[in-house]
């Protein structure tokens, strides 16, 4: 449980660790190490002894080059897939989204904003940073990895998955919906918790809240609401009882 | 011996309907439910004719039924729909005439021996050749259907449709109005006719699909030409801009120059604060950020989002544009592509030009696997159902407009490795196109 500053601003480089030993202080968060500096190979240099889940907190902008902050993080996951990289810039407005994606950044950190507001924010990645490493837990998500797609959503959001045009299935989850190439019977078979409730549908049963028999209609816990077919309906009951029990 | 007839009957009810869905666009028409229309429909007119005794009603009621499923599909001008139907009818039955005789006299050549039922396996056997034939054909057949519905074909298909179409009326009734003499005559000059159109018809289907073809291929270039303009004439803006900003330069570092040297520190604060604060504004200029797309190595690309930044500049949006690396192909078909992203980036545009954000975000870039498309745009309204949006006449803009999302997806629906991801959160409404490179995986 190491933590990484990697900044070539001496004075940031202070103030930073400064706030991340406040925070962790405040918050009780423990770490073995509290590694600073400003210069990469000697963090990549690092990285072999960290055991556990670390968090970096990462310059973009080092020594005049305006992305080494990119390459490093690019350099840290070939390593390390799970460390937590925050990147800390000068204008995080205009942070590029692609990094966020390319080495599955956490979040940025804008230098510019008030002090009060970079602790909030510090104390966020911290906390997280702790919570990944008190559970750990293996990511509890529906996962479709094959040479047509790459879709990763958590089983706590996931409402349903319906057929959308030949070989087109659509997931509805929380606020978002995924349009994939992929067979209903595909995705019910990825986990025990979907369940085929129709023709087109397979529902996440633990996501279900009720069930209207006049309608024969699943409402879920998000308030959209999936149809049951008359062959299935006996399977679906004996599911919700079997999960109440 | 009536089974293949029946067969031979029942397919020709659905090579029609197939023919027409190609003909007019009707997508969402599936495959079985038009085997299942076309069976009720075929058994509905075997009992309609043997009852009645009245042949003719096969091609008068087909029509109609056609043209019942063309109102049912709705947004379509009702001359286009009867032209579809006609061609259809008329089009399928002449294809038909043309082959049965063909294969009678193919067969009379042969030296098999005549049966009482080779009439009936060479009938389901040019069914089944058409059907064959319509399938191979689709795609051209659609876009017969989309183009062909403009100009001078669709005049022509229609003065030969019409008549075509009372000729094998008047073939196929025997039975009632005229007297016995009139009708033979009437017959053999239809019989004729009929060969003569069909052959008409085909040449007139080929030339202007060749036609529409052409014409399709000429309209992409020069939209491709005239965004590609309209960038290079923005880039050179964008130079000239930056040449005069360095003479100004040049001139604003001498006058400094001069304090220096006199060490005059009041003359250096006033060209500071009145030339040399103001250029920062210069420097922000937001127009460099044109600059960014030249790691798109995709004119077609390039061209497209540069137009559309532009636009969306003079709607006052708030434009950031992340390419990080050089982006050298798209990982689908690029036609589609501009297509899919010419639809995202209008939609995000009309909307954040409506919210108060008024923020448009677009990245591009690869990893190892997937191609990222990304665009975001500040909305209006938290609570959009992402969910609806997607079905076709849906959409939370001004009438008519909810055309783009639908063929978005009807696009991505025909790219496998596509995966459309619609997120909101924050404010921000989020469209991201993922698309899977082919890799070598073990």
């Amino acid at each position: 449980m190491t933590i990484f500053i990697l900044e070539d601003n001496i004075h940031q480089a202070k103030q930073l660790e400064s706030l991340v030993i406040e925070v962790c202080k405040e918050q009780q968060i423990a770490y073995d190490r509290l590694s600073v500096t400003s210069r990469s190979d000697e963090l990549l240099n690092q990285l072999h002894i960290t055991a556990r889940i670390p968090i970096y907190f990462l310059d973009i902008e080092l020594k005049g080059e305006e992305r080494k902050g990119l390459e490093v993080a690019q350099e840290i996951r070939r390593h390390d897939a799970e460390g937590i990289i925050v990147f800390v810039t000068t204008h995080a407005e205009l942070a590029p989204i692609s990094y966020q994606y390319m080495v599955s950044a956490l979040t940025f950190i804008d230098k510019g904003w008030p002090m009060e507001e970079q602790a909030v924010m510090v104390t966020k990645c911290l906390q997280h940073y702790a919570e990944r490493n008190v559970t750990v837990r293996a990511a509890d998500d529906f996962v479709v990895d094959n040479e047509q797609a790459t879709v990763r959503i958590p089983f706590t959001e996931l409402e349903f998955i319906m057929t959308d045009g030949p070989h087109r299935l659509s997931v509805t989850a929380g606020n978002r919906v995924v349009h994939y190439y992929g067979t209903l019977k595909e995705a019910e078979a990825l986990d025990g918790r979907l369940l085929r409730c129709h023709q087109s549908y397979v529902v996440n049963t633990e996501r279900i809240a009720s069930y209207e028999s006049a309608d024969r209609v699943l409402t879920m816990k998000s308030g959209q609401q999936v149809p049951v077919s008359r062959r299935l309906v006996r399977k679906v009951l004996q599911r919700m009882k079997g999960a109440g029990s | 011996m009536t089974y293949y007839d029946l067969a031979a009957m029942l397919l020709n009810g659905f090579s029609h309907l197939y023919m027409y869905r190609q003909l007019s666009g009707y997508d969402r028409l599936s495959v079985p439910t038009m085997a299942g229309l076309s069976l009720l429909f075929t058994v509905f007119l075997g009992t309609i004719v043997s009852v009645t005794g009245y042949p003719e009603l096969n091609g008068v009621l087909l029509l109609v039924f056609l043209l019942a499923v063309g109102l049912l599909k709705g947004g379509m001008p009702i001359i286009h729909n009867v032209l579809f139907a006609l061609f259809s009818t008329a089009g399928m039955t002449l294809a038909r005439l043309v082959g049965l005789e063909t294969a009678m006299w193919l067969y009379m050549e042969s030296p098999w021996n005549l049966y009482i039922w080779t009439p009936s396996v060479l009938h389901a056997t040019v069914s089944v050749l058409i059907l064959l034939a319509a399938l191979a054909g689709r795609r051209q057949i659609a876009l017969f259907g989309r183009y062909a519905v403009k100009g001078p074909v669709f005049i022509m298909s229609y003065v030969l449709l019409v008549p075509a179409y009372f000729a094998l009326l008047l073939l196929t009734s025997p039975t009632s109005l005229m007297p016995a003499s009139w009708y033979e005559q009437a017959a053999t000059i239809s019989y004729v006719a009929a060969f003569v159109l069909f052959f008409i018809l085909m040449l007139v289907l080929l030339i202007s699909w060749q036609v529409a073809k052409d014409r399709l291929a000429d309209q992409n270039q020069q939209q491709l030409d005239e965004e590609m303009l309209a960038y290079i004439n923005k880039l050179e803006k964008i130079n000239d801009e930056f040449i005069s900003f360095r003479h100004d330069y040049l001139n604003v570092l001498q006058t400094l120059d001069e304090g220096v040297r006199q060490k005059d520190l009041a003359l250096i604060e006033d060209v500071y604060t009145k030339v040399v604060a103001p250029t920062s504004e210069q420097l922000k200029l937001r127009e460099f950020d044109l600059l960014k797309l030249s790691n798109i190595h995709v004119p077609e690309v390039k061209s497209v989002i540069g137009v559309k930044v532009m636009s969306a500049y003079r709607q006052d949006l708030e434009v950031m544009i992340d390419i990080p690396e050089p982006v050298e192909t798209v990982a689908m078909p690029l036609i589609d592509f501009v297509r899919v992203l010419t639809v995202l980036l209008d939609n995000a545009i009309e909307e954040a030009a409506e919210s108060d954000g008024k923020q448009l975000q677009i990245a591009m870039f690869d990893t190892m696997e997937v191609q990222y498309v990304i665009i975001r745009n500040s909305c209006r309204d938290q609570s959009a159902d992402v969910q609806r949006l997607f079905a076709k006449h849906v959409s939370d803009k001004a009438q008519g407009r909810g055309i783009g999302l639908f063929s978005v997806k009807r696009i991505l629906d025909q790219t496998t490795n596509a995966t459309l991801e619609t997120t909101l959160a924050d404010d921000l409404f989020n469209q991201q196109l993922l698309l899977k490179r082919k890799t070598n995986r073990s």
